[in-house]
Order: structure tokens, then sequence, then C-alpha cells
């Protein structure tokens, strides 16, 4: 399938590492306890994204996109005379918007978060979900597949999600990807759009 | 108009990162942690942070600079100190700008408690609440919703927080600890 080609972002290819999976990952972000952080293929982690591995594993799958000032802060519940921590882990195609902080515990596939988000402690979100910009999801919330949440406190909407969600955000979060280019072009810049 | 200089005492128990951004004339007590992205700014007066406390990445603390009318009323050389307590739990993006905080509580992810306020102990500022200025948070309650709705807790509540608080602090420590080593 053609990913179509969104207008070309450019990023300074010094404040990016590049992974071996072909992710970017800021060097402005903040990636602590980096051994229990793993990122799929094709993500970008952006700036000013706070990632606390030390307290749990953190797993993102491919083409995720965790745009900045991000927070994934692994959730806790008192266990045992000690606390334990829930690793958080987040499935392929999801993209979380600036200034969002996530609590969650697992985030499905197909997953869009929109900005200014607050996904309180242990949530479960399932696959094919929407966000909307400033929703703040309450601890223990379990967000079923197709939703559409909103609100403060968040609700799931009645209106129902389209079933061509899944494909469009699929498209849309390839073509970001795709379109996100380092600003000084080497030999093989001209990439072509996305085709795996 | 006073020269800013800034004046960070950290007592040696406590874990401040370098990537926090601290200005202003602050006091951090024993065993804090303080973490990366963290900001505290002592504008209109010093800050001082008890012991035990936990403050996340993009918490804000402000101790707001002086406007017109405290410039009026001031007297000469008296700052405003904001005073924080012990063993409180600022979350991820909470917004502090209380004049005094006491023990035991905790201000959940982007809460916000502004100006002029005061904190009493044991109280739980929920996800998202925005507390208006000069206001007074009674002891022992929970404020929840987008209207800041005040809940009573159980009066054991503090130490029930303690007990959380303490865990928490230890494998805070315990982890960081560990990072430093592995540096």
């Amino acid at each position: 399938r053609e990913g179509r080609m969104a207008s070309v972002v450019r990023y300074n290819p010094e404040e990016y590492y590049r992974t071996t999976t072909h992710s970017l990952v800021s060097k402005k972000a903040v990636l602590s306890g980096i051994k229990n952080i793993k990122v799929g293929g094709n993500s970008i982690v952006a700036h000013g994204v706070v990632v606390r591995g030390e307290l749990a594993k953190i797993q993102l799958g491919r083409f995720c996109l965790v745009r900045d000032n991000v927070v994934l802060h692994p959730a806790y519940k008192p266990f045992k005379g000690s606390i334990a921590f829930f690793p958080i882990t987040i499935g392929d195609f999801v993209q979380i918007e600036d200034e969002s902080v996530v609590g969650a515990t697992s985030i499905g596939s197909f997953v869009s978060i929109g900005r200014n988000c607050t996904i309180g402690k242990r949530v479960i979100i399932k696959d094919f979900v929407r966000i909307e910009d400033n929703s703040v999801l309450p601890d223990d919330m379990v967000v079923p597949s197709y939703s559409i949440v909103s609100g403060f406190p968040a609700s799931v909407s009645s209106e129902e999600l389209p079933e061509s969600f899944g494909d469009l955000l699929q498209d849309r979060i390839t073509s970001l990807f795709n379109s996100f280019q380092p600003a000084v072009p080497s030999s093989s810049s001209s990439a072509s759009p996305g085709h795996r | 108009r006073m020269a800013s200089k800034d004046q960070i005492v950290i007592d040696p128990t406590a874990i401040v990162s370098p990537e926090a951004r601290l200005s202003g004339n602050i006091y951090i007590g024993e065993a804090t942690v303080i973490n990366p992205k963290a900001i505290i700014l002592a504008e209109g007066g010093p800050i001082r942070i008890g012991k035990c406390n936990i403050i996340d990445e993009y918490a804000i603390i402000v101790n707001r600079p002086l406007n017109t009318r405290d410039l009026l009323h001031k007297e000469k050389d008296v700052t405003r100190e904001m005073v924080i307590g012990d063993a409180n739990l600022f979350e991820t993006g909470s917004q502090v700008m209380a004049q005094y905080v006491g023990d035991c509580n905790t201000f959940e992810t982007k809460s916000q408690v502004l100006e002029g306020s005061k904190v009493g102990s044991g109280i739980i500022v929920g996800l998202g609440c925005q507390v208006p200025p000069e206001t007074t948070l009674d002891d022992c309650t929970a404020f929840s919703g987008p209207l800041c709705m005040p809940m009573p807790l159980a009066s054991n509540h503090k130490q029930r927080h303690l007990e959380i608080h303490n865990r928490h602090l230890a494998h805070l420590h315990k982890v960081k600890k560990l990072l430093q080593q592995k540096k």
C-alpha cells in the first residue's frame, strides 16, 4: 500500500538518535532505565518526552508517534510491604500528541490520543480508539475497542468510530513518519513513499 | 529590587536531578526526590520544601512574582516565603502556586492549585482539578472532577498515604542510586 506523502517536516539530524529499527528518538527526550524501554520500528519519540523506564518495563510497538513533552509514567499499587509498578505496553500505529500524560498499563493498536490528555493510572485502552484532546481518563478506566473518548471526566461517546478508522490512522501515521526527513539531505534522502 | 541570584540549598540526602529547573532561593529537605524536567521557580520569594517529598517531571512549583498589591503592602525586606511540608507527592504536570502546603498531600497529574492558596495536610487534589486562587483546602479531603468537588477522607488517610509514600520514596532512592552507579 502506498502512503500518501504529507508535506515534508525537516528535523535536525543531530537532535535525534536513529535506532537499528529505523526509529527516531530525540536526544532531548529523557529515557531513564533504557534497558527497560523497547521502541518498535519506525517510531518517533519527540523532544521533551519523558519515559520512566526505571520504574517498570515500557514497550512501544511499530509506527508509534510520541509527540513533544509526552510523559509515559508507569502507575503503581501497594503490594506486599512494598509497591509494584505496572509496565506500560503500547501497540502498533499509536499516536500520542503533545503534552499528554500516560499512566496506562496497556494501550492497544490503532489508537490516537489527542493533545494534553491525562490518561490515569492502570487504564486499559483497547484497539481502534480515538481519545479527543484534553480528555481526562480517571484511574482504572477500561476503554473498549472502537470507542471515541472525550471529556473530563472522560466518557465513551455514543458516536461510533468509523470502520475505516484503522486504515486511515495507519495511512496517516505512515505518511507522517515518511515525511519526517533530516534537514541536511544525504544521498538517500529522497525516500520513496511508505511501502512497508 | 533585590538582585535575583540563585541560592539553592539541597540537603545531602535529597536527590535532585540535574535536568530539573530550579531558580531562585530554594531549600530542599531530607530525602526529597526531584525528577528530571521538574520546574521550581522561587520568583516572588524563597521556597522551602520539606523532607521526603516527591516531585515528578513537569511538575511546576512557583512562588509567584510580587504584583502591585503586594508591593504596596509589603514592608521592606520582608519576603513572601512559600512553605511546603513533608511527604507530599507532586505528580506529572501538577502546578502548585499555593503559599503553604502541609504534609502528606497528593497533587495528581495536571492538577492546579493557584496562587495565594493554603493547602492543609492529608489532601488529594484529583486529576486535572483546578483550585482557584486564595482558596484554603481543609485537611483530609479529596477534590475531584472539573468542579473540584470535595469529599472527606477517612481520618487515618494521612497514615495510609505515608505508608505508600514511604515505599514509593524508598523505591525511587534505590532505583536512582542504581542509575547513578551505572554511570
